[in-house]
């Protein structure tokens, strides 16, 4: 963990910005960086706990609040079929350590197939990434529950791109991983394009819930939605994903499609 | 808290319907102020307000210099409030900061401020608890010399501009916590990029861009508030209200110029007619006469005008060009004329991102550094604590808590220059006031003393996370900056950040310094612009614990604020 947060440090690091002058009488003038100081070396030695807590004189701000949100960046139904596919997330806490809950679910005309969830413990690690850790529980209705521990990141990318790495073990120490990265193209105040890329992967086959060992599914999305506000907003679009691998031939032994796509329709919201 | 039977009566108080338009006025040096809820209706939407005596502004309070005034706060709200005079040197306890001067007035509760004043001019007072002075706890405080009026004025009007929402503004807050951008409504979209191409071509348009994407900056983020939350108010009234004042034909008319507002920089004009700026925070300065002002929260202007029209329109649009307050000067009521139009939108330019980029040095190449989290990349240096001199320190230290997720951006070669009225006011073809150009008149500084020391701080957030700080160590995190009474102080205020800070230090002055270290302007309140590093000086004669915070009030309760001890 602490080696991907320190990759994620030279990767994706808050920038310092500097303009070079070219003239050199300028610069002699302009203030240059030199070293770092302690943030605490101006209150000779008073501490950071407040010092009158215990008479009532306490003064506390919204750092010290918590807060809470509930998104969902995919809440949809394909078109001409009964499946649903949503994509709910939570979190509580402060700004830097939050509580976040993640819920991925597909149903059909049968009712829920799959139901993936997730807690974690994010923490803020640089300006735009948190890392995570937590567990993951998957139900597979008609097959096998899965219990897995899970470590990843999540954040803001260079240029706007959305991305989130996580790292699963399983209880008999099988590995997954999935990837996920999104990015929202501001047609205009109101009309966004959200290209979107997934890929789930396995290193041992779970015949009973039709995943392969290896890439077991690579998804893509394109949605266009408007934003009544950006608290509100519908849009329409395409999804397509594709398995590969052992699971392509699993799916192709049950005589399925390895490869779906569809139009849906749905709702991205916050509360 | 509940069982407290002064609640009750607090409740049964409340739902009122608050005055609003200009305020009444309470004459010293003795005053009564009550605290209660109020209903108001500024959008067609009825909601509550937190008022003082019932009205929106509270009173304007007329002392006189030199008076031992006495103000009796009760509090018939059912949490606890708080008044502070803002601008006014006066002890520690009467100061009006829950947690640092006082606890704060318990519901039901009288609070007795006394203190006497020892200054004059044009000063403000709000609530310091919570978010109680952006639904609706701010009144001008005017207090006049103790001999003669140094401004000569046939006729005064005070013109106390605020913003209003109708959301919860902790409900604004934790929005602004889920989604930073929010309310910010004018951001690049392709739609722009297309006209920007077929009007300065790809590569123009792309370099434009190129920066600010991969820095995750939006260079439309002038404000976090806009339009979108916030109704902009004159006197208590919304632009369609039209606050009106009279004045006669050849007459010199004295505007004392309060922004109270939560969260908004205003720039503020009459169009056709010019202004005098006479004094700023409070304090006199060398007459400059200009077209128009930037200022933020907190901090105050008085001007003179000479109208040869017959009505003026007060223009004061908003920063980030998303909505105006305004109102009218006549002379009759009734008259109206034109508002003008927003200005365009301005982009952030790339010396609000990077600094030195000043005017005589164009072909300057950004340059973005990374860096890496490592602490062993980050040496401490000490060897640059040589006593300070006449001049500013030229040695940019930033704090090593700069360097984790509390930051997003660090300027490594800030801009000193204090004569730049900020961005969209660049070449607009107005005479626009700027630091620069304000100079206390003789007599204010009567510290002749060089500093002894010098502190640096710096001016931090992150947008996307919503986090402001100082030092990127938010308020709860920090520890206080200790001063001992007496001494000379110079301080450095380096933003690290793309917005404008109205930086406050209560319980003293701050003498703003320019780049060679000359006296410039003796002020309260100091904003500092994007990629800005300024100095001032001060002198502490108060003790006490004493608040220090950015008076964009989003930014203070994120925790860009400090606890200043003088001993």
């Amino acid at each position: 963990m602490i080696r991907v947060m320190a990759f994620l440090a030279v990767v994706f690091p808050a920038t310092t910005v500097t303009a070079q002058a070219h003239n050199g009488h300028q610069a002699e003038q302009q203030p240059v960086v030199s070293g770092t100081r302690d943030p605490h070396a101006y209150s000779a030695g008073l501490p950071t706990e407040d010092r009158f807590h215990d008479q009532g004189h306490h003064l506390s701000l919204a750092d010290d609040h918590h807060f809470w949100s509930v998104l969902s960046d995919r809440f949809e139904r394909y078109s001409g079929d009964g499946n649903w596919d949503m994509d709910l997330m939570a979190w509580y806490g402060e700004t830097f350590n939050r509580l976040g809950l993640t819920l991925d679910a597909h149903a059909s005309d049968e009712g829920l197939e799959t139901v993936t969830a997730q807690a974690f413990w994010n923490r803020a690690q640089t300006a735009f990434f948190d890392s995570q850790l937590g567990v993951r529980v998957d139900r597979h209705v008609g097959g096998k529950n899965r219990q897995w521990l899970a470590a990843g990141f999540q954040g803001l990318a260079p240029n706007w791109f959305e991305v989130s790495v996580t790292a699963y073990l399983g209880k008999s120490g099988d590995l997954a991983f999935r990837g996920e990265g999104e990015y929202d193209l501001r047609l205009s105040r109101r009309v966004y394009l959200q290209p979107r890329l997934s890929v789930d992967w396995y290193s041992q086959s779970d015949e009973v819930n039709r995943l392969g060992e290896g890439l077991a599914e690579l998804a893509a999305g394109l949605r266009l939605r408007y934003e009544f506000t950006p608290r509100f907003a519908p849009y329409v679009g395409v999804s397509w994903n594709r398995s590969y691998g052992q699971t392509s031939e699993l799916l192709s032994r049950l005589g399925e499609d390895d490869e779906s796509s569809h139009w849906v329709m749905g709702l991205r919201f916050w509360l | 808290m509940l069982s407290s039977p002064n609640i009750l009566s607090g409740q049964t108080r409340a739902a009122s319907v608050a005055d609003t338009g200009s305020a009444p006025e309470m004459q010293g040096p003795h005053v009564e102020l009550v605290i209660a809820e109020s209903m108001v209706n500024f959008t067609g939407k009825q909601r509550k307000a937190t008022t003082i005596n019932g009205s929106i502004p509270a009173p304007t309070l007329r002392f006189k210099e030199g008076d031992d005034v006495t103000i009796r706060v009760t509090n018939h709200l059912p949490v606890r409030t708080s008044l502070h005079w803002h601008g006014i040197l006066l002890p520690y306890q009467m100061d009006g900061v829950p947690g640092l001067s006082f606890q704060g007035i318990d519901p039901g509760q009288t609070f007795t401020y006394r203190f006497r004043l020892r200054q004059s001019g044009t000063y403000w007072y709000h609530s310091h608890s919570g978010f109680q002075e952006m639904t609706g706890m701010y009144g001008a405080l005017i207090v006049e010399p103790r001999e003669g009026n140094p401004v000569a004025a046939d006729r005064e009007h005070i013109v106390l501009l605020s913003d209003w929402t109708d959301d919860d503004p902790m409900a604004v807050f934790r929005k602004l916590k889920v989604q930073g951008d929010l309310y910010n409504l004018n951001q690049p979209t392709v739609g722009r990029l297309l006209k920007d191409i077929s009007h300065d071509g790809v590569a123009e348009a792309i370099s434009r861009r190129q920066m600010w994407n991969l820095m995750r900056m939006s260079p439309s983020d002038l404000a976090d508030l806009s339009s979108a939350t916030l109704t902009y108010l004159m006197n208590g009234t919304t632009p369609a209200g039209n606050w009106s004042a009279q004045f006669n034909r050849g007459e010199s008319v004295l505007l004392r110029i309060i922004n109270g507002s939560s969260n908004t920089f205003y720039d503020f004009r009459i169009p056709d007619v010019r202004m005098t700026v006479v004094s700023s925070d409070g304090l006199p300065v060398e007459p400059v006469t200009v077209d128009e002002f930037r200022f933020g929260p907190g901090e105050t202007y008085d001007v003179i005008i000479k109208p040869d029209v017959d009505v003026c329109t007060l223009f004061a649009q908003s920063m980030d060009r998303t909505g105006y307050a305004r109102g009218t000067l006549a002379v009759v009521s009734g008259l109206r004329t034109e508002v003008p139009a927003l200005d365009p939108v301005s982009w952030l330019s790339m010396s609000d991102m990077m600094g030195a980029m000043d005017h005589a040095n164009h072909d300057t190449h950004p340059q973005v550094q990374p860096q890496t989290m490592g602490h062993g990349a980050h040496g401490q240096h000490e060897g640059n604590s040589m006593p300070p001199g006449s001049r500013p320190g030229t040695y940019i230290r930033h704090a090593s808590s700069e360097f984790g997720p509390s930051v997003d951006m660090r300027v490594d070669t800030p801009r000193t220059n204090l004569n730049d009225p900020g961005v969209g006011l660049r070449d607009n073809g107005r005479r626009v006031l700027t630091l620069a150009d304000l100079h206390s008149v003789d007599g204010t500084f009567e510290d002749p003393r060089m500093p002894e020391r010098e502190i640096e701080l710096h001016l931090t957030g992150n947008m996307e996370r919503y986090s402001w700080s100082i030092d990127g160590l938010e308020f709860g995190d920090s520890t206080p900056v200790s001063m001992k009474q007496g001494e000379r102080i110079r301080v450095i205020l380096h933003n690290d950040t793309m917005m404008t800070h109205p930086m406050h230090l209560h319980g003293m002055w701050s003498d703003l310094q320019d780049e060679n270290g000359a006296l410039l302007v003796r002020r309260h309140t100091i904003p500092v612009q994007p990629a800005q590093r300024i100095s001032f000086l001060t002198t502490p004669n108060d003790l006490g614990r004493w608040a220090w915070h950015c008076h964009l009030l989003f930014h203070m309760d994120a925790g860009m604020f400090r606890e200043v001890v003088v001993s």
